[in-house]
């Protein structure tokens, strides 16, 4: 089993709490040390809890439908604060409105994040590519 | 009976106590100004007085301020984070905190800290199995340092060996994480372990070596004592909900509180998780030394406040600029105390807000909600006001000047909200506190008595 470390948590001014418990439960019983931290986080708690904990990932979760202007800069912004070998995933209800799913997962590539997760994934799937990002 | 006896930095106090029903009684108190070159002069002539009047034998109790007490610097890696918690750890065990630093020193922060001379290097970082690179680092710049003061390793447990190691000519101690996962601050292990480096190290010059030989042991530092006190009185349930003491002296602010969590599905805690008792200490703000730094804190606030008050603002500055040099000075006139009356109320209102935290509503899908962070002071129920001023103020600072109800970026203040204010009008909190050492119970049940409530 692959014991890193990983924060966990629902970015912006999003309160969705049950998709994040859930999570928490599925990469815990991975065997991963999960850092939850829960709802309506700012990116720079997301980089303090890394920082302190050594997590190797960072998992971030939208459903509110502003996942794109929460996001932004992110991966510049953990580069700017020493986390510049962080592995990135990010998933949910990404943008507002009917997007092409295709669309979402380029915009997001583009942000800087390695995977990028839609509400119709398969977590099996998002667990194994977060083992062969971590190489674990 | 038992005598307590406090060396604060301008005075020196002391109380002679019987024990009667469960509570202490002063028998006699006696003050002196502090001696700061050999403070058991002082002291040995309050212990004289008291002695007088006292039978038997006495057990002696002494805490002391003076000199500032203990220099401590923390070292953390994230600011809100392991470096709030070493923050605690310093000021719960009674410390003064020089300097804090956060993610990696480099050599002209190694060269300030043997500058400034700390008793205590509190080295942190990393939560249990968490970060390694910024402590290694940090370990390292202090091995090569000149420092000889103790140095006391509260980080990632994982590390021990390493920074024993990378340490191993300094005079390292070993306390275990102050922050060993993001949701447990537990500075307490940590706190201890300063207290006994303060009462092994501190005591040696300024004569307390001979107040220890007096009395069979080294003087606490006050502010451990009276963040003690505050855990007695809460754990007895002196007050009824949340309380506060804030002791406002010359140099400093210190603001403690006993809050209990409030919890409820609407409010969403961001931070570390707040510790039950607490104490903060505003070295920024206070009546005399720190008078002109008070103002400089928030120069504009402060003025227009004195304007609004039909003060002269000239006058109000030659003020603070006189007071800061004269440690002692008593305000002669009526302008004099008004003057007195708004920096009073400028240093409590502020030390209140940088105590407390903040929260903003937002909207959600199931309804309004609050987002906070800091400490919550809202279920403050009892205020008491300590230290030379507020012991002798007949008033309730916060009346005439009350704390914001926001800040400048719109976030509501929780400060306390309806609240019962009383002076220690006899300034026996020290002596009470130190007291507690033996008796904590009588010494809780007798603060309500010696309190006088500033009423409508």
């Amino acid at each position: 089993m692959c014991k890193k470390t990983i924060v966990l948590g629902v970015i912006g001014s999003d309160c969705h709490a049950v998709g994040n418990k859930i999570l928490d439960k599925f990469y815990s019983d991975a065997g991963f040390n999960v850092i939850n931290l829960g709802v309506m986080v700012s990116q720079d708690e997301f980089i303090d809890s890394a920082i302190e904990t050594g997590a190797e990932a960072i998992l971030v979760s939208s459903l509110y439908g502003h996942g794109e202007i929460d996001c932004m800069g992110f991966r510049e912004r953990c580069t700017e604060r020493g986390l510049e070998d962080i592995v990135l995933h990010v998933g949910g209800n990404l943008v507002v409105g009917k997007m092409d799913k295709a669309r979402i997962v380029e915009k997001f590539k583009e942000m800087g994040y390695d995977r990028v997760y839609t509400p119709d994934v398969d977590l099996q799937i998002c667990l194994e590519e977060l083992r062969a990002d971590l190489k674990c | 009976m038992l005598i307590s006896i406090d060396i604060g930095s301008t005075w020196t106090k002391g109380a002679l106590f019987t024990v009667r029903e469960g509570k202490l009684v002063v028998e006699n108190r006696e003050t002196t100004a502090t001696t700061t070159d050999d403070l058991s002069i002082g002291f040995r002539e309050i212990l004289g007085r008291l002695r007088l009047t006292a039978y038997g034998e006495t057990p002696v109790l002494c805490s002391s301020s003076a000199h500032g007490g203990l220099k401590i610097t923390a070292i953390g890696i994230v600011p809100d984070l392991t470096l709030e918690s070493a923050r605690l750890a310093a000021l719960s065990a009674g410390g003064k905190l020089t300097k804090a630093y956060s993610y990696r020193l480099n050599s002209t922060d190694i060269r300030e800290i043997e500058a400034s001379q700390p008793d205590i290097v509190l080295l942190t970082g990393g939560t249990d199995g968490g970060n390694r690179s910024y402590i290694l680092h940090n370990a390292e710049l202090l091995s090569k340092s000149n420092l000889d003061c103790t140095i006391l390793y509260g980080g990632n447990r994982d590390l021990q060996d390493d920074v024993r190691n990378i340490l191993i000519r300094k005079k390292l101690l070993i306390a275990a994480n102050v922050l060993p996962d993001l949701n447990n601050p537990s500075p307490q292990e940590a706190r201890d372990v300063i207290r006994e480096t303060f009462m092994s190290t501190i005591i040696q010059g300024k004569g307390l070596q001979s107040i220890v030989e007096l009395t069979g042991s080294a003087p606490v530092p006050t502010p451990a004592a009276v963040f003690d006190y505050v855990t007695h009185l809460d754990r007895e349930k002196t007050f009824e909900g949340d309380f506060s003491f804030i002791d406002m002296g010359g140099a400093t602010t210190d603001y403690y509180s006993a809050v209990s969590p409030v919890s409820t599905d609407k409010v969403i805690r961001k931070g570390i998780k707040e510790p039950r008792i607490k104490r903060s200490v505003e070295g920024d703000l206070g009546m005399r030394v720190s008078a002109l730094s008070a103002m400089e804190s928030d120069r504009m606030t402060l003025e227009a406040e004195a304007e609004s008050r039909g003060l002269n603002l000239d006058d109000f500055l030659d003020y603070l600029k006189k007071v800061s040099t004269m440690t002692e000075y008593i305000p002669v006139d009526a302008e004099e105390k008004r003057f007195d009356a708004l920096l009073a109320g400028f240093c409590t209102a502020n030390a209140t807000t940088r105590h407390g935290g903040t929260r903003r509503e937002i909207y959600t899908t199931s309804g309004s909600a609050f987002v906070e962070t800091g400490r919550n002071l809202k279920n403050i129920k009892t205020i008491i006001g300590t230290g030379g001023y507020l012991a002798a103020l007949d008033d309730d600072p916060f009346r005439h000047y009350p704390v914001p109800a926001v800040t400048i970026e719109g976030e509501e203040i929780l400060s306390p909200a309806e609240y019962r204010y009383f002076r220690d009008h006899r300034y026996l909190i020290p002596l009470l506190a130190n007291a507690a050492r033996l008796y904590p119970k009588e010494a809780a049940a007798s603060l309500k008595p010696n309190l006088t409530e500033i009423k409508d």
